[in-house]
């Protein structure tokens, strides 16, 4: 398991766990993305904000947010 | 049918809800706001086979769990506004998170009607939906639309009348066992207390369960509050055990198990188109870049205020041309009729002068908003956000704090109101505090006037430097308040970001129409009234000469002076201009035109009399920055409170003060 803000450019990860208080799993959740999603990684300008997508729908993270998501990478080329 | 009936539209931001209720209302629609909150309240209506249908928008959520105010709103109409039929717009090529919204809403007991959005984007995408089947799974009736070309619409609209009056079952999810089990105990424990709710009980239990801030503030309201809790926290204690996780997320899972179950049903999906690099996706890789987003932005700003110059000016002339000769023609008329001398000064110098030297900017205030559309719609805006996000978190701010500062550019007043997407309290506050250095449209016009005088080669480029101005001031001012006020962390950020759509036209002019049909209206309304107050204090005392320095306003004017003297505009007319330009930014001009309007040379022949480059560009500085308007200072009472208010008028005048003697004393050195 590894923050999502270690996770490389075209890497495709399951999202594990969020950390950081019921509130913003929750809020996280409403959005689409809880545990067992799987997502890509578009963009990971490296200790800035990185863009992620699930489903063809992109999300834009602070470096801060990709840290509180534990993700579990799944491999770089199927698609799930 | 006594009353008429009410339909709410509900949806997931950028499910095409605001295209939607375009398509639906057209043009009759009013923005209002909801009751005790500044968040703006949409409604229209529409006829259809001799029914008519009002049409209440409401705030884009992703659920309707409290998190944000939009929520609550969103919760609190559907339950107690009690509409006819609640809409969910849906965005098709995003099935499973659109619909978590609507099954919420279904649980809330609404009669829902279903509406698949975008139904072209999720085709091109590869999707095939079986619309019968989620009818079917649901028990409510599915639409297809495509809002962007009206596709769908009609049979929307006789959907919507087909509903209404239409009893539905009540939509239960099947929690499994063990919530089920908390769910019953709850409800009988309520029941048998004799508790009464606005909300359905079944819910309530279940957004107890579920930890929900708002509801549990509510359940501390009624009588039997601590037991109830004590209740509640038993079985959420019972749940942890039995399910192995806290019950929030069970009852979360459980919801997107069954959306998961149906999409798996009713979706065909064609395979590997869905790998292929979209449009959206290339573009994000130039726009977004590491090195090329930021001067992109920069060039996208650059290349507005051009456009708004450039396109402007030759409709300014024409409107010039029409207000001279409208002046001309009605004090011919006036005094052909033989009304007194004072009259022909009211219409001339005051309404005509004043108020034709605001309304001439109308072109400019329009392109301006016309472009903040189509970057909002086109989805740019988000990518903005996106990459500043590292420049604003260097900077202290919340990168979700730089849509409310671009929007400060068209006004101050629903920028404000707009920090409300910034979820920290502290973040937010901090972004209202430095909304007022974004210049505002009504601020375009005394840039524009005093460019044009004094800087005709590089109209563009100065006009340029005051945004970029008030952009870097609002940085180092939040900076400076962080680390005075607001010791914290940042709060994360995550956003969605649309994919990029061609903005579409009916939208985009219904916004610049209502966002300049405002500025005509204030126009009419705070300016003229203004204005006549400007003209009536520049007349009197009886027998002096009009506007002179004598009169009241000259009075006003000359106390205010010495104290602009630094600043390289020490004379009444500019304190004048100044003082009332804190009732609307607009009468900085309108005040100029009142008082200079009588002078043979007109009003540009005056300022270009009166100010030098240097004094000119430091006036605008000052104009820019020394304080917010009454309705900004409002809204930000509104959404803060009294402390923050006096902060935000505090500091503003004394830096626009501070500024715009630096650049005075300093450009006086070098020219």
């Amino acid at each position: 398991m590894i923050p999502l803000s270690m996770v490389r450019l075209g890497e495709k990860v399951e999202i594990v766990r969020v950390n950081g208080g019921k509130g913003l799993s929750m809020r996280l959740s409403a959005m689409g993305l809880y545990p067992g999603v799987i997502i890509d990684v578009v963009s990971d300008a490296r200790m800035g904000p990185l863009i992620i997508s699930r489903g063809g729908v992109r999300f834009a993270l602070s470096f801060g947010m990709a840290h509180k998501i534990l993700v579990r990478p799944i491999g770089g080329n199927s698609y799930g | 049918m006594d009353k008429k009936p009410t339909v709410a539209l509900a949806g997931n931001p950028n499910s095409g809800k605001t295209s939607i209720f375009n398509e639906l209302t057209g043009s009759h629609q009013y923005v209002g706001n909801w009751p005790g909150v500044t968040v703006e309240k949409k409604e229209g209506k529409f006829s259809w086979n001799g029914y008519e249908i009002n049409v209440v928008d409401l705030p884009g959520t992703y659920s309707l769990t409290a998190y944000s105010i939009d929520e609550t709103i969103a919760r609190d109409f559907i339950v107690e506004g009690q509409p006819d039929a609640v809409i969910v717009v849906i965005d098709s090529s995003n099935l499973a998170r659109n619909l978590y919204l609507a099954l919420e809403i279904l649980e809330l007991g609404a009669n829902v009607i279903l509406d698949l959005n975008m139904i072209d984007e999720a085709e091109r995408k590869g999707l095939k939906i079986d619309v019968e089947k989620i009818s079917s799974f649901f028990n409510v009736p599915v639409v297809e639309t495509v809002a962007v070309t009206g596709k769908g619409i009609q049979h929307l609209k006789e959907t919507i009348i087909e509903a209404i009056g239409t009893e539905r079952n009540e939509f239960k999810i099947d929690y499994g066992e063990e919530i089920e089990r908390e769910i019953e105990y709850l409800s009988e424990f309520l029941k048998s207390k004799g508790v009464s709710l606005k909300f359905p009980l079944r819910w309530f239990v279940i957004k107890l369960l579920e930890g929900d801030t708002e509801i549990i503030k509510e359940a501390k309201l009624l009588n039997l509050a601590d037991e109830i809790e004590e209740k509640v926290q038993e079985s959420k204690i019972r749940l942890e055990k039995q399910l192995g996780s806290d019950p929030e997320t069970s009852i979360i899972e459980k919801r997107y198990g069954i959306i998961e179950g149906l999409i798996k049903e009713c979706v065909e999906r064609q395979v590997g188109i869905e790998e292929r690099l979209t449009i959206s996706d290339k573009i994000d890789r130039i726009v977004t870049n590491k090195y090329l987003g930021i001067p992109i932005f920069l060039l996208i700003m650059w290349l507005t205020f051009q456009l708004i110059f450039k396109l402007g000016e030759p409709v300014v002339g024409i409107i010039e041309l029409l207000f001279d000769w409208l002046g001309k023609t009605i004090s011919l008329w006036v005094t052909s009729v033989g009304a007194p001398e004072w009259i022909i000064s009211l219409v001339r110098d005051g309404i005509i002068s004043g108020v034709g030297s605001v309304l001439v900017f109308l072109p400019n205030i329009l392109l301006l908003f016309l472009v903040i559309s189509i970057l909002e719609d086109s989805g740019y805006m988000a990518r903005a956000a996106f990459v500043m996000d590292r420049l604003m978190h260097a900077l202290g701010l919340h990168g979700k704090s730089f849509i409310p500062m671009i929007l400060g550019f068209g006004c101050n007043v629903p920028a404000v109101m707009a920090c409300r997407t910034v979820e920290s309290e502290k973040d937010r506050i901090l972004t209202i505090l430095v909304i007022p250095l974004m210049s505002c449209t009504a601020r375009l016009p005394i840039y524009v006037l005093f460019a044009s005088i004094f800087f005709p080669k590089n109209q563009g480029w100065i006009i340029f430097s005051l945004y970029v101005l008030g952009i870097l001031l609002a940085i180092i001012v939040a900076r400076i308040f962080k680390g005075i006020f607001f010791k914290h962390e940042v709060a994360p950020m995550i956003m969605e970001l649309p994919p990029y759509r061609l903005p579409q036209l009916k939208g985009i002019f219904i916004h610049m129409w209502e966002r300049g049909s405002q500025f005509l209206k204030k126009a009419g309304s705070i300016i003229l009234a203004g204005v006549v107050l400007i003209w009536i204090l520049a007349s009197l005392p009886l027998g002096i000469e009009y506007a002179s320095s004598e009169s009241f306003i000259g009075r006003l004017g000359s106390i205010l002076a010495p104290l602009l003297k630094p600043a390289g505009f020490g004379f009444w007319q500019a304190g004048v201009a100044l003082f009332f330009g804190l009732v609307a930014k607009e009468l900085v001009i309108g005040a100029l035109g009142t008082v200079y309007g009588v002078e043979e040379a007109g009003l540009v022949g005056a300022i270009s009399q009166n100010f030098t480059p240097l004094s000119a560009y430091s006036f605008m500085v000052m104009s820019l920055i020394y304080i917010p308007c009454i309705a900004t200072i409002g809204v930000i009472k509104k959404e803060t409170n009294w402390k923050w208010t006096g902060l935000a008028v505090g500091y503003s005048l004394v830096l626009g003060w501070i500024l715009a003697v630096l650049i005075y004393q300093i450009g006086r050195l070098f020219l």
